[in-house]
């Protein structure tokens, strides 16, 4: 499982971020990554990205980690990004290459879904990287997310270490019997027969320890005994947290004179 | 298939999501109406999702690259209307296990995936009627890739994304036989465009979800029968 790097919890478990309590830091950074994706003005945008890097900083996550983390969604924002940019529009034109034209709006426009993007997916990863997986489901239960989808989020969390390792192995084996890809009918049935018995076998596995989870009284809540009382302190930090979310919108929204009727 | 955060405005997301809700309760309602128990059907569904993810890391070797699998339709295939659910947490857990796609982007890309997967459903019990379980499947998996990359048109042109009005691109073309005749046809509409270029993003994974779904279903058939979800209704078992 470590090549897929699913788990990243065990780096440096001793920061204010990793000690705060789940709620508390599910909720706000919540708010920010909801507010952040549709954030419509560039400064604001860039002031959320500066935001999540003092993030990375407080919760002394390495840099190179980060990096891994979002290179990949990163990656396809870019190339988004540079569509977007090159497929021009009204405005005034910066560049001409070929039958391309690069607008000012356009780019200010990839620029804007760049920064703000990149930082979105950093305080995600902020997040995830600092708090247990069933810490988060355990918060999601408390704030009413319904019991049944939890169960299958819960049970799929597991299986997927099985797979994923289950997956390697019958890799492996095939490689190692001479299995090569070549463009034929017979590459496409031996991947769909490999695929197929991978969820046949974790299909059993799953409904028996299902089972017997269920002859053991298991009834489908979470019984995770951690109390994550919220302490005043926590209460203060999602309401600056909610109060910085909203903020960042205020710039936009007086350009758009949405706000002059009220100043 | 994943449109990522930050990339659609305010508007949208909150459509995605306000349709994922209804759908979920829908669906959620129609198999208790249909299964009785629902609970009953956590552990396949579970493994579906597993699967769905899984099978969105691995890449099939198609030289002389490789492509990821998507897997929509035959989760449609295999779970029918709780294929919206499994999407759904699939895509949630890809999003914060791999920042793949997002949270708030969820709405939308479970329903650019999972509405296709209920559908190729229908379309594969269909099909099955007339044509032989391999052949099926691998149409019903085929069209949940159309229908999926037809959504994905259908939110760039909510969201007001378009990658230009082609105008440009139709008098550099004008020279080239073929294709100056289908960009002059598309010229001036951005949505033609938008389906036409996601169209032909998405070909190859059309075609190859479909010949391994036309593969993986006739398999499980033969193997595991009640994981079908025509087996597994109670009839069948023998529990």
């Amino acid at each position: 499982m470590a090549q897929f790097g699913i788990d990243s919890y065990l780096y440096a478990k001793n920061s204010p971020v990793h000690r705060m309590n789940p709620t508390t830091k599910v909720v706000a950074v919540l708010a920010m990554v909801i507010s952040v994706a549709i954030v419509k003005d560039i400064y604001m945008a860039t002031f959320a990205l500066l935001l999540s890097f003092l993030m990375i900083l407080i919760a002394k996550l390495p840099i190179k980690f980060v990096a891994r983390r979002i290179w990949s969604p990163f990656l396809f924002i870019l190339i988004f990004a540079a569509a977007l940019l090159l497929s021009g529009g009204e405005g005034e034109i910066l560049w001409s290459i070929g039958f391309l034209d690069i607008t000012k709006e356009s780019a200010m426009d990839a620029a804007l879904i760049l920064i703000r993007a990149t930082s979105a997916i950093i305080m995600l990863t902020v997040l995830l990287a600092t708090t247990r997986f069933d810490m988060i489901v355990k918060v999601l239960y408390d704030l009413k997310m319904p019991v049944f989808l939890l169960q299958i989020l819960m049970f799929s969390y597991r299986y997927i270490f099985v797979f994923s390792d289950e997956l390697e192995n019958m890799k492996n084996s095939m490689t190692s019997k001479g299995f090569r890809p070549t463009l034929s009918m017979r590459m496409f049935s031996s991947i769909a027969n490999m695929l197929g018995m991978l969820l046949i076998k974790s299909f059993e596995r799953g409904d028996d320890v299902y089972r017997s989870m269920v002859a053991k009284g298991y009834t489908g809540k979470p019984t995770i005994i951690t109390k994550n009382k919220m302490h005043a302190k926590d209460y203060a930090f999602v309401s600056v947290a909610i109060v910085v979310a909203l903020a960042i919108h205020i710039p936009a929204l007086v350009q758009s004179g949405i706000l002059n009727s009220w100043i | 298939m994943h449109i990522s955060e930050g990339v659609l405005p305010a508007g949208v997301l909150a459509a995605g999501w306000v349709i994922l809700i209804i759908l979920l309760i829908i669906t959620i309602g129609w198999s208790r109406k249909k299964f009785g128990n629902i609970s009953e059907k956590i552990p396949l569904i579970a493994v579906v999702t597993a699967a769905f993810f899984v099978a969105c890391l691995f890449r099939v070797p198609v030289p002389p690259t490789s492509l990821h699998l998507v897997l929509s339709g035959l989760v449609g295939i295999l779970l029918g209307p709780l294929a919206l659910i499994c999407i759904f947490i699939g895509l949630l857990l890809q999003a914060l296990l791999f920042q793949n796609g997002g949270i708030t982007v969820l709405g939308v890309n479970s329903v650019v995936m999972g509405l296709p997967a209920i559908i190729a459903w229908f379309v594969y019990k269909a099909l099955l009627k007339k044509k032989n379980t391999a052949v099926s499947a691998g149409l019903a998996s085929a069209f949940s890739i159309f229908l999926s990359t037809l959504l994905l048109a259908v939110v760039f042109l909510a969201a007001g994304i378009d990658f230009g009005s082609l105008n440009a691109l139709a008098d550099y073309a004008s020279g080239i036989p073929v294709l100056s005749s289908i960009v002059s046809a598309l010229a001036g509409s951005s949505f033609g465009l938008t389906v036409f270029l996601l169209f032909l993003m998405n070909l190859p994974l059309m075609i190859i979800e479909g010949i391994i779904c036309a593969f993986i279903v006739p398999f499980i058939e033969k193997v595991k029968p009640e994981m079908l979800e025509e087996k597994i209704d109670g009839k069948n078992r023998t529990d």
